[in-house]
């Protein structure tokens, strides 16, 4: 085992560790013990937009539509009988495959190109699932409440996906892969002329962008326990995505991490107050990082926690 | 047969509409390089200004264009002055993002000023028809495709006859010669952002004789217009006239024969081939 894998073996450990110990504190009840489902899920959100939209540089406005085809499969399958934790490799490898068939002739884009292609295969797909009738239609699908699918059960796996998807992160920012597309984000033709098969990787990459969001899906449908077209496809849960991770860092491994608790927080408290003007905050927030902070917090954070060691130290 | 016919004529009489909208994208896009994601809340915009002054003074949405040709362009010039042009050395997703960002706070701002409902306006002329044959065309629709096809010609002229036209030709062609043989490169981006603004608003303005508006309004059409612009050719006033046309017809046809419901899947279905076909160079 290498010292990179062990390293990562123990902080997956050392997290999972952590969140077991918080968890009493955030299953007190019921509104705490969403916010962590919500927090988990916009970690492996997150984690896995920026895999393409970070490293490759990959802008994608359209990943409700792998999150829409996650969270149908588990709520299809379950319907069918399935324990629904079963339902979860489906909602992944199903995500991945709707991911591969459309990213892989998108993927050839690049910049805004990619970017706008994301919008119209996202709305088509929408009002696609829209009209089919055996998915329920435009009035979405109601789960039953299963009473062993517990608050603990579902924060365990919840907690089990985000590690894992950060650690998925870490690897693939470390490993060929990682650099491959990060040579292809700084420029896409040395890329390919220093030997980066260029078209191959982002393809890959997307095929773990969308297996994770899949999983994110299938999470949400399990805690949630309703499924419709306009939330589960709609454009704004993609949008959310994008304004997660440039508030957190993009292209680093925590940001994502760092973007999906402020997001939340925002989401949850500040603009609980403001429903007025959510669109304006967040379009104001969007603006604001671009123009002041395109670089998220990611690197405050880091600078702040050096002068906390030098202190220490 | 008979069916066919008119679903090709309401096709085409939307088509140009549909190019119309979709030109100040491309201009904007051929002159400056970035994707106007506020195209939308242009749009929306001009559609509520428009039905405003419907409703509070009773103005005529064809008489509105005279005012929101004007406000669209100092709009616009201003969008570009104070947040594009810091970013003009950034990669084009950046602004693609930061204009975003101003769509958000417009469609936020018109939840605020006119709620979510559906809002519509009636003329005298809202609900006339003239019959051609067996066709029967609806006067809104044509009066509107007239003004479209008016528009286009304007522009033509002013692109190919003044003197600001040659310079937006010179900066879509190539900035830097452009610049150095003196043209003002800063302020033909604000003319071009302004120019561009000002067709989507008074695109809404022709628009809102068949269309009702919700805040949500521009999405559908940003999407659209994207198609046009990009089927079309960005700056090729002829391409994106075609493309317009081909996409209205091909969207009648669709809700005629196979679901109404499926009218813009077409549209972005066909923005993504067209993408991808294109193979569009590197940024």
């Amino acid at each position: 085992m290498s010292s990179f894998a062990r390293r990562q073996v123990l902080l997956g450990v050392g997290a999972l560790g952590g969140l077991a110990l918080l968890a009493p504190l955030l299953l007190a009840n019921p509104y705490s013990s969403r916010l962590a489902q919500l927090l988990f899920l916009n970690v492996l959100l997150a984690s896995a937009w920026n895999l393409v939209g970070g490293f490759a540089g990959q802008i994608s406005f359209g990943n409700a539509s792998l999150f829409g085809v996650g969270a149908y499969a588990t709520s299809m399958l379950w319907l069918a009988g399935f324990h629904p934790f079963f339902t979860m490799p489906a909602a992944a490898v199903l995500a991945a495959l709707y991911g591969v068939a459309w990213g892989w002739p998108c993927l050839r884009l690049r910049g805004p190109y990619f970017a706008i292609a994301t919008i119209g295969v996202a709305e088509a797909t929408r009002i696609v699932a829209n009209h089919i009738e055996a998915a329920g239609g435009a009035s979405g699908l109601t789960l039953p409440l299963e009473e062993d699918l517990g608050p603990v059960l579902l924060y365990a796996l919840g907690a089990v996906l985000a590690v894992a998807a950060v650690l998925v992160s870490a690897a693939v920012r470390r490993s060929r892969l990682g650099l491959g597309l990060i040579a292809l984000r700084e420029d896409a033709q040395a890329a390919a002329a220093s030997g980066v098969n260029v078209a191959r990787q982002q393809v890959t990459v997307f095929a773990i962008t969308a297996a994770l969001t899949g999983l994110a899906g299938g999470y949400y449908a399990v805690f949630t326990l309703y499924v419709v077209p306009e939330k589960v496809f709609g454009f704004d849960l993609s949008i959310s995505l994008v304004l997660m991770v440039l508030v957190g860092g993009i292209g680093t491994v925590m940001g994502p991490v760092l973007g999906a608790g402020i997001y939340l927080f925002l989401e949850q408290f500040v603009l609980a107050s403001l429903a007025d003007i959510h669109l304006a905050a967040f379009g104001a927030l969007l603006i604001f990082i671009i123009l002041l902070e395109p670089r998220g917090a990611a690197p405050r954070v880091a600078q702040f926690v050096r002068l906390i060691r030098r202190r220490a130290g | 047969m008979v069916d066919l016919l008119s679903v090709l004529a309401s096709g085409i009489l939307v088509g140009t509409v549909y190019a119309y909208m979709a030109y100040g994208l491309g201009l904007i896009y051929g002159v400056l390089r970035v994707v106007n994601l506020a195209h939308g809340a242009f749009l929306t915009l001009g559609v509520y200004v428009t039905w405003w002054l419907n409703t509070t003074f009773g103005m005529d949405p064809l008489v509105s264009i005279l005012i929101t040709v004007p406000l669209g362009f100092a709009l616009g010039a201003t969008v570009e002055r104070t947040l594009v042009f810091r970013l003009r050395d950034s990669p084009p997703v950046t602004t693609l993002l930061l204009l975003f960002g101003v769509w958000l706070i417009v469609r936020n701002a018109l939840y605020l000023i006119f709620g979510g409902a559906d809002r519509s306006l009636l003329t005298s002329y809202s609900l006339e028809s003239l019959a051609v044959g067996p066709l029967t065309l609806s006067i809104p629709r044509l009066i509107v495709s007239g003004f479209s096809l008016l528009g286009f010609v304007v522009l033509a002229l002013m692109l190919k006859r003044t003197w600001s036209g040659l310079a937006l030709r010179a900066v879509a062609q190539d900035r830097e010669a452009a610049a150095l043989s003196g043209v003002p490169v800063n302020r033909v981006w604000a003319v071009a952002f302004g120019i561009g603004s000002a067709l989507a608003m008074s695109a809404g303005s022709l628009m809102s004789l068949f269309y009702s508006v919700t805040p949500e309004f521009g999405a559908r059409f940003l999407l659209k217009s994207f198609c046009v612009v990009v089927l079309g050719g960005l700056t090729n006033i002829g391409g994106i006239l075609v493309a317009g046309i081909g996409l209205g017809i091909a969207e009648d046809l669709t809700a005629f024969y196979i679901h109404t419901g499926y009218r813009d899947v077409v549209s972005f279905l066909v923005l993504t081939a067209a993408l991808v076909m294109r193979r569009a160079d590197s940024d």
